[in-house]
């Protein structure tokens, strides 16, 4: 009985510790954010944020205050309105289309990306994103990942995301938005 | 197979009693820096004086203002004084003054303003920012803007870097 059980105890148990080894968490998957999904038009909420997207556009050309942002690609414009709820926030936003991660562009300098927002309080404004000329044809141009975290370091965070279509946005000549402000 | 278990019972029985002690060995490494991390508060009442970080730290302050009186509606501005006397300076320049609060069910905390989003200014007699590394004593002002009527009995955490994990709460 003891030699019969032995070979397979000991093939058993590699495989064992092979499929732990294989398994272990690597720190990118330890420290990955908290991700809370939503829709456009929805209140969202998050440990850290609220956040509601309001309208999403495509366009050429977008004209904040007297600033008039041109590109050699296209803009994307995300209206929203974000809070924060438990410490102060450090808003952050970036596109992910496919492997390709985009910043909030910061060119104009009244976007609401890079804003604080103290406890308790929201704030208005638009995130406009610098794309290639050629994004709509890109794989992941219908499923893009449009996140807004609450500091520059992601890790632990809670993070809302929005899944995007941008092949069935509204491609514009120009587009006007509104300066940031504060909601109270 | 029951005379198979009977032959390894202290094998199996070790078997369990290891899995445990895997377990808690694999945390050690993780568990012991995180309490030596983790913020260790020391309560501290208004008036009341305390030796932090070289210095003599009391609260002598702490106000809660109504926003609209100072062209902030929808907000009010917690006013934080403390009396500050610098008796051993330390090395890190990094001081903290944050506000807490744990009403409503929420831990919220928010960061002194560093541009007053309201009308109410620090006088000119006060210090707006702490400094722990000169020798000497000041009065030290700070401002919160806090969402209106909802924060009634606020915190004030002070930190040092020379003093971590050790903080104030002071209220």
């Amino acid at each position: 009985m003891k030699q019969a059980l032995a070979i397979p105890a000991a093939v058993g148990l590699i495989v064992l510790a092979f499929a732990a080894a294989s398994t272990t968490p690597q720190d990118a998957q330890i420290e990955a954010p908290f991700v809370t999904f939503g829709t456009v038009g929805h209140q969202i909420f998050s440990e850290h944020l609220t956040a509601e997207v309001h309208s999403v556009t495509l366009a050429h050309v977008v004209e904040l205050d007297d600033w008039v942002g041109t590109t050699s690609g296209i803009w994307l414009v995300v209206d929203a309105s974000v809070g924060a709820t438990t410490d102060s926030a450090y808003l952050q936003a970036g596109v992910t289309v496919g492997d390709t991660r985009y910043p909030a562009s910061s060119r104009p300098d009244h976007s609401i990306n890079g804003r604080a927002v103290d406890t308790g309080f929201s704030i208005t404004g638009s995130f406009l994103f610098e794309l290639p000329s050629d994004i709509l044809d890109r794989p992941g141009a219908t499923s893009a990942a449009f996140q807004i975290r609450s500091g520059l370091d992601p890790r632990l965070d809670s993070v809302i995301e929005l899944r995007l279509d941008l092949t069935t946005l509204e491609l514009r000549d120009r587009v006007t938005v509104d300066p940031s402000r504060d909601d109270q | 197979m029951t005379g198979w278990l009977r032959r390894n019972r202290w094998y199996l029985i070790a078997l369990v009693a290891l899995i445990p002690v895997a377990v808690v060995v694999a945390l050690v490494p993780r568990f012991f820096p995180y309490l030596e991390r983790v913020p260790q508060p020391q309560d501290v009442a208004r008036g009341q004086v305390v030796d932090y970080a070289g210095a003599h730290i009391a609260l002598t302050d702490l106000e809660v203002l109504d926003g609209a009186d100072y062209s902030a509606p929808g907000a009010d501005v917690v006013v934080a004084t403390l009396s500050v006397d610098v008796f051993a300076p330390a090395d890190s320049s990094y001081c903290d003054l944050s506000l807490m609060s744990n009403e409503n069910g929420t831990a919220r905390t928010w960061s002194a303003e560093l541009f007053s989003k309201s009308d109410y200014r620090v006088p000119d007699s006060y210090a707006s920012s702490c400094d722990l590394t000169t020798a000497g004593s000041y009065e030290l002002q700070q401002t919160f803007l806090v969402p209106h009527d909802e924060v009634v009995k606020p915190t004030v955490q002070f930190s040092s870097f020379d003093a971590l994990p050790k903080v104030l709460r002071l209220h």
